[in-house]
């Protein structure tokens, strides 16, 4: 075996996180109200690993993102917690490091990225143009290390490089996209939504690619996605967020096959299939909180068949057990129910 | 034997594009398409981005003519309608979109946007009474109770709960066939189920007929699993029948690399299934659509007759499928 294949699949107690995020909170201001997107959200993302965040849109997880990286969009402001990247903390990063940290060390995909291109510019010239904003390294080593990348996501560089966007399809224009945000050698990628746009066929095709970058450049990844299919082809750990926190993390295995928040439970049942009966289907009660005005308690549980008085009075918190984590105060009562199952 | 609701028969359209001075090659969105919609039916249509589906969805609408070929409204085809007839034609078939904010008023209430064809119609008369109808559409479509919802504004509502109140609006005409594209698409994953389950309660009660449009082979599923699958290539219809049957043994090589593709939940399958090799992953340019079966340069199993003739849709067994050579295409299952 080869070491970085041991490396990547490290036993869990002797990895450290290379990211960790504690207690986020993460604020709105908007005229009348203040919307917390992320409210004391905490995850920590081990080094090798490929974690993903699921959640439904409004939850929080762009916003998380965008915290990690400091660039949360105006008006929003992180109020409260840390964000610790290999033990360094990335809110107490001045302008000139904060300038390194993109990209050197975390480097993000956002949603819908190929619009992001400039439409103007030569792939060649926008891949420079990219690194000359970090640091001075000439233009010929440039395009060496940019040829080298294109091969990787399966691009033809002398192809590639000369085009235009337009002369690009959408999921060339994505893997052009991965390219240069791997230009700096970051060791930590976020992938926001990264297949949204794409059809099928080409979202598979990108999902191995990036498994196969992981794989050659050791890097750890941090997918955010609603797409439970998704989660389920490519992560290693999962976090589950729910109108701004966390609410259960652990292994793919055990959020799919052994679930204990009632929320990942019902967006489990609720994800259409192509495979498994329909009649287990079952959509969940309800409908998402207004982020301006919360549920009180657990912010679940108007939707919770399990929810009782304590639920709505007395909010849960993040407990940690057996390697995982679960914010719900009946979590015992579900496990024995799933495991029955 | 009675009528089809729609008929498609042999439709095809062109889209121009460049000046009159200087014309550049047209796109053909839709290519051919033979189809029969009948009353009561639960059809899903279902393609890639760019195959042409939303076309193939407006021309059933009447919001699109067919450069060739001919749409028929229970036998009759549409450009032989005098305007009354269109007029009760386009009343019996409404369009569901995507974007239900968009499809609403921001500046009008609920009750305003469905009442407003009542009142045109002639279907309701008085304030009250208009109010009572609309408490009732609203109260079919899972608004409950109606009250809650009959003087907000769009922007109130959440996307599931928008959409919703599109289709109770087109309920106001009474329609006989909804075509309903990507209706969910834009519908958190907690709801998308329950929007699918009003659509399947709304065909099976009122026996309205659906054309459900999407890219989303796992919702087709949920929604039109006693029903019928189309699947879409590139502007032709390349397999069409009974939808379990259809996904169980799929046949068309395009179909089984794409069922191939669709990400499952459940990590295990997920992992060890195998994505079907295309012999190119990349889409051709739709403005020069390959000669021959349209998925020939991408098809693993192409032969040279699939560069020459197009192949049309043709009966086998329980189904349609247009290729050449269906009869030998290794069988494939979804596990």
């Amino acid at each position: 075996m080869k070491p970085e294949s041991v490396w990547i699949f490290d036993t869990e107690r002797d990895k450290r996180p290379l990211l960790s995020v504690q207690d986020l909170v993460v604020e709105y201001a908007a005229r009348q109200d203040t919307v917390r997107a992320v409210d004391r959200a905490s995850l920590d993302v081990y080094a090798g690993d490929w974690m993903a965040v699921v959640g439904e849109s409004g939850c929080g997880k762009s916003t998380l993102a965008y915290a990690i990286i400091r660039q949360v969009p105006h008006p929003g402001e992180i109020k409260e917690g840390t964000i610790l990247f290999d033990g360094q903390n990335v809110l107490e990063l001045d302008r000139r490091a904060l300038r390194e940290f993109r990209w050197k060390e975390i480097a993000i995909v956002f949603q819908a990225a190929q619009n992001a291109l400039n439409p103007v510019m030569r792939i060649a010239d926008q891949m420079i143009e990219t690194v000359v904003d970090h640091e001075s390294r000439p233009r010929k080593e440039i395009l060496v290390h940019a040829s080298e990348l294109l091969r990787l996501v399966r691009l033809e560089p002398a192809r590639v490089l000369r085009a235009y966007p337009h002369e690009l399809s959408g999921g060339m224009k994505q893997r052009v996209i991965i390219a240069m945000s791997l230009l700096l050698n970051p060791r930590l990628l976020i992938l926001d939504e990264p297949t949204t746009a794409l059809d099928v066929v080409t979202q598979n095709y990108i999902l191995d690619i990036l498994a196969d970058i992981r794989k050659k450049l050791r890097l750890t990844m941090l997918l955010l996605t609603h797409d439970m299919s998704i989660v389920a082809k490519v992560s290693d750990r999962v976090g589950v967020m729910y109108a701004g926190q966390i609410v259960e993390t652990g292994r793919a295995e055990e959020i799919f096959y052994h679930p204990w928040h009632p929320y990942t439970r019902g967006l489990l049942k609720a994800a259409p299939s192509l495979i498994g009966e329909l009649g287990e289907k079952r959509p969940i009660p309800g409908f998402p909180p207004d982020m301006r005005n919360p549920p009180p308690g657990c912010r679940f549980h108007p939707r919770c068949s399990y929810a009782d008085d304590r639920c709505s009075l007395e909010e849960p918190s993040l407990e940690k057990v057996d390697g995982r984590q679960v914010a719900c105060h009946y979590w015992q009562r579900i496990r024995a129910e799933v495991d029955h199952d | 034997m009675t009528e089809p609701l729609i008929e498609l028969q042999n439709v095809s359209i062109t889209f121009k594009s460049g000046s009159a001075l200087r014309r550049r090659p047209g796109v053909q969105a839709v290519a051919h398409v033979s189809m029969e919609l009948n009353e009561g039916n639960l059809v899903a249509l279902v393609g890639e981005s760019g195959c042409g589906k939303t076309t193939l969805g407006r021309l059933v609408a009447g919001l699109l003519r067919p450069t060739e070929g001919a749409v028929l409204y229970r036998g009759q085809n549409l450009s032989t309608l005098n305007r009354e007839q269109f007029r009760e034609y386009r009343r019996s078939v409404q369009m569901v979109h995507q974007d239900s904010f968009a499809a609403l008023n921001p500046m009008r209430t609920i009750f305003q946007t469905i009442s407003a064809p009542l009142q045109r119609h002639g279907l309701a008369r008085g304030r009250r009474e208009a109010r009572r109808q609309v408490a009732e559409l609203l109260e079919q479509m899972g608004l409950t109770p109606p009250d809650q919802f009959l003087d907000k504004y769009p922007h109130q509502l959440s996307g599931g709960q928008r959409q919703r109140v599109v289709l109770a609006r087109a309920m106001t005409v009474q329609p006989r066939l909804i075509v309903a594209d990507e209706p969910v698409s834009m519908v958190d994953v907690s709801l998308r189920l329950s929007l699918l389950d009003l659509m399947a309660q709304m065909n099976r009660q009122m026996r309205i007929t659906f054309l459900y449009i999407t890219h989303d082979l796992s919702t087709a599923r949920y929604l039109a699993h006693a029903g019928r699958l189309a699947v879409m290539y590139l502007g032709s219809l390349v397999e069409y029948g009974p939808l379990g049957k259809v996904l169980e043994h799929p046949r068309h090589p395009y179909l089984q690399v794409l069922l191939s593709a669709v990400p499952v939940p459940d990590p295990k399958l997920a992992r060890s299934r195998k994505p079907l090799p295309l012999r190119s992953p990349e889409m051709p340019d739709p403005t020069k659509p390959p000669s021959g079966c349209r998925f020939h340069p991408r098809c693993p199993y192409a032969e040279e007759i699939c560069s020459q003739e197009v192949p049309h849709l043709r009966s086998m067994d329980d189904r349609f499928i247009a290729c050449h050579l269906a009869e030998r295409i290794p069988e494939w299952h979804l596990l």
